[in-house]
């Protein structure tokens, strides 16, 4: 449905979106995420028209719309800021789409009830934004877009500026109405939580480049990069050193195919284990329960600082001595994935 | 008890000296207020309602009823409303002009528009007027300019009425503008991105996102330069024509030349009607709006 090709723009001397390749399928929730001044924001906005790209195409069903002005695109954006216009009612505001179409009135009216009624504002329509709570108002600005029954809904942070509850809330209704709908939706966040929960496919950017795209398990389980590993999901990165074709990781070398030089080893807290014998000896520092699972900060000898996620009923008082290892280790030289290690008894021994 | 009793009368005394503190912070500008104006002009207006016959002093409205059947007091009054009201609206279509672009222009044109429409206002209009004089005046720089690229046959504006129209406009800007651009800073750049989003022209973001959003701006700026205009004495007495005169030149003339106050009053007490009248709208269309 939406497909990027070498989509560039820079601001005089720095790269904002660099040469940014991206498919969306009909019917596909994709969220391009990253920190704040990756250049997701502006990758959607060359998408929606409303910043002219340097190089590259947009192509909405087929059709390259890239020279194309806002105005002319098959697209609807929800801002984060919901930008509804303070002046007219509810009602007006989700009309203005249909009136610049020119619909007949009666069919106006008959699509902003509906549309209002989608988002679960029905009764609304005379109201004026100002009689609206942020969260109300964040939904007229997706009736908004809906009514036009847009090819590709773009949504910049919509639920950032809500408070955390009511953010969870909205992001379930988009995504059941995503689903309901068929919508193919271009959805940016720099929360790697509403990531991995509202999207089909995530598009990890940084610098202005597109760094990771796939499933939100795929790339916690499989981050092909190091900004990728550090981003998304918790996971305890360190420097180390390889040298005969073994990794240092915290005085256990483990054999890896890579060749000698440094390197930078990841571990997933849950990917950390806590044994009797062997091993890296830590020291507990602060347990966090959650309940179901407890997240602890562990400190090497060195002063490393690691975090261990277990189920299990160890003793994980603040200042207990343990002793753990490595389940799994993903191993970064250049930045790029370079080995993932598995070790056995056998390698953690030597 | 007592400790209570004492403290509520601390509270009272301290209230009341803040009130009284208020009091004295406005009483020299109120004060010069009614000395200087709300006196003497309630003064004028009873003695143009004040007629003395041989019966003595009596009420009566002869002096309007006077000014109303002169027919050339009224082609004044008539043409004060008209050169006002074609200025003002002249005016304010350029300023909103200028303030579109201020708002929404980008690079160094902008400040030069910015400083080029604010000039004006550090031009005392008695030198603009010179100033325009010397440009759109008989044998001025505008005439030999055209004839120099063979163009002959101009007719000069000066004392015709548009010679203060031309003067006006020119004086007038800077002030609307300043108002029409602080207003337009209120209007997002989202809520004119999102109208675009949903596939709207400039022309209709212009009427139905940006022209709304500014009118408390634009009635404000609208009556400060019909008030301005309509009272102005500098301008039309050294561009505008000797017949018909705006009211402040009309009002002069007969003051001084005429030798007859109590017109120069009648007049004056007409001339502050209209304004009040425009004021008055203006407050109610002020009001509508925040309802």
């Amino acid at each position: 449905m939406l497909s990027i090709r070498g989509l560039s723009k820079r601001f005089g001397d720095v790269v904002a979106v660099d040469a940014t390749d991206l498919d969306v399928a009909e019917g596909e929730l994709v969220c391009l995420l990253g920190p704040s001044g990756c250049g997701k924001s502006t990758l959607l906005r060359m998408v929606a028209g409303l910043a002219a790209s340097d190089a590259g195409t947009v192509a909405i069903a087929g059709r390259d719309v890239t020279g194309e002005p806002a105005n002319r695109r098959p697209t609807a954006m929800v801002f984060q800021s919901h930008a509804l216009w303070t002046h007219m009612t509810v009602a007006r505001n989700v009309a203005f789409g249909l009136r610049v179409r020119r619909l007949p009135a009666a069919e106006i009216e008959r699509r902003v009830a509906a549309a209002l009624d989608l988002v679960g504002l029905a009764g609304y329509g005379k109201r004026l934004p100002s009689e609206l709570s942020g969260g109300q108002a964040q939904r007229v600005a997706l009736a908004r877009c809906l009514v036009v029954e847009p090819r590709v809904l773009l949504m910049d942070e919509p639920f950032s500026a809500l408070d955390a509850h009511l953010r969870a809330h909205l992001r379930e209704e988009v995504k059941a109405l995503q689903r309901r709908l068929g919508l193919t939706i271009l959805f940016v966040t720099h929360d790697q939580e509403e990531a991995m929960e509202i999207a089909d496919r995530i598009a990890v950017m940084d610098g202005g480049r597109l760094q990771q795209v796939g499933r939100p398990g795929e790339l916690y389980a499989e981050p092909r990069t190091e900004f990728v590993a550090g981003f998304v999901g918790l996971m305890n990165l360190r420097p180390v050193a390889v040298a005969r074709g073994r990794a240092d990781w915290l005085g256990t070398a483990l054999p890896t195919r890579l060749a000698d030089g440094p390197a930078t080893a990841g571990v997933r807290p849950e990917d950390l284990v806590i044994v009797a014998a062997g091993g890296v000896p830590v020291r507990v520092e602060r347990v966090i329960d959650f309940g179901s699972a407890r997240r602890v900060t562990l400190v090497a000898a060195d002063g490393t600082s690691l975090r261990l996620q277990t189920t299990g009923g160890h003793d994980l008082a603040p200042g207990a001595a343990l002793r753990v290892v490595p389940r799994r280790i993903v191993l970064y030289r250049d930045g790029m994935l370079a080995d993932t290690l598995v070790p056995d008894a056998a390698d953690i021994a030597a | 008890m007592t400790i209570a009793l004492g403290r509520t009368r601390a509270r009272v005394r301290a209230r009341w000296a803040e009130t009284a503190t208020g009091y004295a912070l406005v009483a020299l500008p109120l004060a010069v207020l009614c000395v200087l104006v709300l006196m003497p002009a309630s003064v004028a207006v009873v003695e143009t309602v004040i007629v003395t016959g041989p019966d003595g002093p009596r009420l009566s409205l002869d002096h309007y009823t006077a000014f109303f059947a002169d027919p050339f007091a009224r082609r004044n009054l008539i043409y004060s409303l008209i050169q006002t009201a074609a200025s003002t609206a002249t005016v304010l279509a350029i300023a909103l002009a200028i303030a579109v672009y201020l708002r929404f222009g980008t690079g160094r044109a902008v400040r030069v528009v910015h400083a080029l429409a604010l000039f004006p206002l550090f031009v005392p209009a008695i030198i603009a007027a010179y100033a325009l004089i010397r440009f759109l005046g008989p044998n001025g720089l505008f005439q030999m300019l055209l004839e120099r690229v063979g163009i002959g046959g101009y007719a000069s504006p000066y004392l015709t009425p548009l010679g203060p129209f031309i003067g006006f406009v020119w004086e007038g800007l800077p002030l609307p503008v300043l108002v029409l651009t602080a207003g337009l800073a209120q209007v997002s750049d989202h809520a004119i991105e999102a109208a675009r989003d949903l596939g709207a022209g400039g022309v209709r973001i212009f009427r139905e996102i940006l022209l709304p959003q500014v009118t408390r701006s634009l009635l404000i700026a609208c009556s400060l330069v019909f008030l301005g205009i309509f009272g102005s004495y500098t301008i039309p007495y050294m561009m505008g024509p000797a017949a018909p005169e705006m009211m402040g030149v009309f009002m002069q003339r007969t003051y001084d030349q005429l030798q007859r106050p109590q017109d120069a009053q009648v007049q004056a007490v007409v001339s502050f009607l209209v304004c009040a009248l425009v004021s008055v709208a203006y407050v109610r269309l002020i009001l509508k709006e925040r309802r």
